[in-house]
Parts: C-alpha cells; sequence; structure tokens
C-alpha cells in the first residue's frame, strides 16, 4: 500500500499519472510462482489525500482519489472506480479500500501450498485470485521449491461487507490476518470453509476473543452484527469460521479443541443421571455419528 | 535511473531531492525479516520534485542523437526479507538473476508534498 499526501501534479497528463504492470505470465512455472503467475501486482493499492493539479490535468482531477490494479476479478465491481486503459489501472473514488495481508503460522508455511485462494465479496460477482509468495531461494543448481504462504488482496470494506475466503488447498491451522487501510471505519467480515470438524478461535493481542452468544432463535452462536475487530463465530457442521476485521487491526485463527455441532444440550445434573447418565449418553452420541463406543 | 537504495532498516527517508529525466524512477527497499518485520517498516519520500519532460528533447530537430524511452518519477518502492550485498563475497541462496527474497510482511511507503512536473502519455 502506497501513501501520497499533498502531491502536486503540474502539466501531468491523466494517462501519464501511473502504469501498473501486468503479472508477468513467465512467472507461471514450477521455480517462481507455479502453475499461475503471482498477484502482487494485481493487489496493489495507490492512495492520494489532498493532491493539487495544475495547468493541463487529468479528466477526473480530484483531490483525494485511488489508484488500483486492472485486476478483473476485483476493480471491476466497485462501482466509483473506472478503467484508464492506458493506465492499465483503474481511478477510483473509494475511501474504504484498503489491502488485507493473511499468512500461514504453521511450521509447514513455506512447504505446503493453499492456493489459488478465491477472494469474493458477497452479493457480486467479484473473484480476486491469489498466489502465494514467490519463491526466491536457490539451492545450488535447484530452485528451493520453497514459498512462503503470505497473500495480500485488495479489499473494499465499507459497512456490512462479508467476504468469502475459498481455499483451494487446506487452509493453515493457525494464521495471521491483517487489514492495512486509511478509512478509520472500513471493516469486513471474513468467512473460511474449513475441511474438517475441528473448531478455530481468534486471538487477539494475545487473548482468545470469545465467540458470540448462542442464538435460540438460530439454533447456532450469534450472527456477527461488524461491532468489533475479532467478533467471531464458529458454525459447526457447516465448518465456516466467520470473523470481523477493521483497519490497522491484527488477528491470529488458532485451533481449539472442541468439535462443534448446531445442538446445545443442557439438562440438569439430576435430569441427566436419571436418564442412563453418561453411559446411555455415549451409547446415542456414537450410534448417531456412526462410530463404536469403544 | 534516479536514486535507489537497498537497506537493512526499518524505515529510511529520502527528501528534497530533485530528479530529472528518469528512465526507472527513484525509491527505496528495505531489508526487514523475522519479528521486526511485523513491528511495521516506513519508506517516506518527502519533498522532492520529479520533472518528466523538459526542454531537452530526447530527439533535438539537427538529428544528432534521437533515444526515446518511457519515464518514471517513482518506481514502486517495497521492504523484502533479504537481499544481496552490492559485492558479493560469498555464494548467496538467492539466484544469480534476483537482489531480493519474499517480500516482508509489513511495509507501507508514505510520500509527503512530492510535486511532479510535465509527464505526458509520450515522451518527447
Amino acid at each position: 500500500m502506497v501513501e501520497f499526501y499533498d502531491s502536486k501534479f503540474i502539466d501531468v497528463d491523466g494517462d501519464a499519472l501511473s502504469y501498473i504492470m501486468d503479472p508477468n505470465p513467465g512467472w507461471a512455472n514450477v521455480k517462481d510462482c507455479g502453475n499461475f503467475p503471482c498477484t502482487a501486482p494485481l493487489n496493489v493499492l495507490f492512495t492520494f489525500t489532498d493532491s493539487i493539479f495544475e495547468g493541463s490535468r487529468p479528466r477526473w482531477a480530484t483531490p483525494d482519489f485511488q489508484i488500483i490494479a486492472n485486476n478483473s476479478g476485483f476493480a471491476p465491481y466497485i462501482d466509483s472506480c473506472e478503467p484508464s486503459e492506458d493506465m492499465n489501472a483503474y481511478v477510483c473514488e473509494e475511501e474504504k479500500l484498503g489491502v488485507l495481508l493473511f499468512e500461514s503460522e504453521d511450521d509447514d508455511m513455506k512447504d505446503r501450498s493453499m492456493q489459488p485462494i478465491y477472494v469474493s465479496k458477497q452479493g457480486t460477482e467479484m473473484s480476486n485470485k491469489l498466489n502465494s509468495m514467490m519463491d526466491h531461494v536457490w539451492d545450488g543448481f535447484y530452485s528451493g521449491q520453497i514459498r512462503m504462504s503470505r497473500f495480500g488482496s485488495i479489499i473494499e470494506g465499507s459497512r456490512g461487507s462479508v467476504y468469502d475466503l475459498t481455499f483451494t488447498g487446506t487452509p493453515a491451522k493457525k494464521m495471521r490476518f491483517l487489514m492495512n487501510g486509511l478509512s478509520r471505519t472500513m471493516g469486513a467480515t471474513l468467512r473460511i470453509a474449513y475441511p474438517g470438524a475441528e473448531s478455530r478461535s481468534i486471538v487477539k493481542d494475545g487473548t482468545i476473543v470469545e465467540m458470540n452468544q448462542w442464538d435460540e432463535g438460530l439454533s447456532q452462536y450469534g450472527e456477527i452484527k461488524q461491532r468489533f475487530c475479532g467478533e467471531n463465530r464458529y458454525i459447526g457442521v457447516q465448518n465456516i469460521l466467520e470473523f470481523y476485521i477493521t483497519a490497522n487491526c491484527t488477528l491470529h485463527i488458532q485451533p481449539r479443541d472442541a468439535i462443534q455441532t448446531l445442538v446445545r444440550m443442557e439438562w440438569t445434573m439430576a435430569e441427566f443421571f436419571a436418564d442412563g447418565g453418561t453411559t446411555s449418553f455415549v451409547d446415542r452420541l456414537t450410534a448417531s455419528l456412526g462410530i463404536h463406543a469403544s | 535511473m534516479g536514486a535507489w537504495g537497498f537497506f537493512p532498516t526499518s524505515e529510511v527517508r529520502f527528501h528534497h531531492m530533485t530528479m530529472i529525466d528518469n528512465r526507472e524512477g527513484f525509491g527505496a527497499s528495505l531489508e526487514i525479516s523475522g519479528a521486526a518485520a511485523y513491528e511495521g517498516s516506513l519508506i517516506m519520500l518527502m519533498d522532492n520534485k520529479i520533472y518528466g519532460e523538459t526542454e531537452v528533447t530526447d530527439c533535438p530537430e539537427d538529428g544528432s542523437y534521437c533515444k526515446v524511452f518511457d519515464k518514471s518519477g517513482f518506481l514502486m518502492s517495497g521492504a523484502s526479507e533479504h537481499g544481496k550485498s552490492l559485492m558479493p563475497q560469498m555464494s548467496s541462496a538467492l539466484p544469480m538473476y534476483k537482489i531480493k527474497s519474499i517480500g516482508s510482511w509489513g511495509g507501507v511507503q508514505r510520500n509527503y508534498r512530492n510535486e511532479f512536473y510535465n509527464f505526458k502519455k509520450t515522451t518527447a
């Protein structure tokens, strides 16, 4: 993310204000980026604040604007962004643009791939395809085949934004998230579907952020209201983690030693033991899961 | 190219510089890794004047020379975890053709009060 403040443009044509290169197709090889080019150039963000234009100027000249890449999976879905063919970019007036950074914190962060990852905003056709870091390691004659599972995604975080992060590989158990942005009010709910039943926790400033209260009407934990950074819930059975992140807030995901269902069970101790106690409970639970009680 | 640097630090500032007729623009790169990268790093370019086209043309009418290139004011800066020294004294884990490793977690570029003069769609 690149921030410009109080810039002055004197006799600068609109077509000449910037040029954002596309990812090099030649990066799509085993020793660099894998099956498709690395995606950092498609996810850059230039923000301009209190700019001054003098002399010849772009048609769209305004003090506050943003320039983003010609990313077909993102830019066309932002209403205030207009394409500029000569700049290979889009010019926007959307203060809630930012860059979402996330990475694996597992031990195999440089050995196991999770990409491509698709970042999609609900209610739109947006589908921003992400690749991880380029392989920069050289081990004698061979490339290292070591790539950091670290990702950057351009994002628009207006109120109510909900994004699905679809991992085509198994998501890391532990992850770090940060949303970079200039607007203090930007934020987004992120949803990650996991292939296993193990629940997840959100950690902020070293402390686990408790999930929302159980909602009897929904028969699951209460939906995300976008009230504070770290607000979260794990939807059992569907195995979807939902959490809310705001600008310049760092969150971590870590495994939670629990398997969640969509049923909340609650008895008094007397009622529980009067109806067979632990033996009956285990028998019924294992029968419903289709496993042996031993 | 204008001024460029690759510094093993968490912050660098270029200020009060004048750049004229640059082919690749100017900026800076940081080398920062480990825990320090997560605490943030900053590249700041401020109070600079950057000129594109000037009275000195790339193709004078007398035909004595004609060298036309795309011109850039800024080249995008960045932070990476490792890089090569200017004068390598031992074999590197980086390929021959690469001078830097993966991008760092942090890294923000902030630019204040820079002035850009006379950049056109095509060079003259």
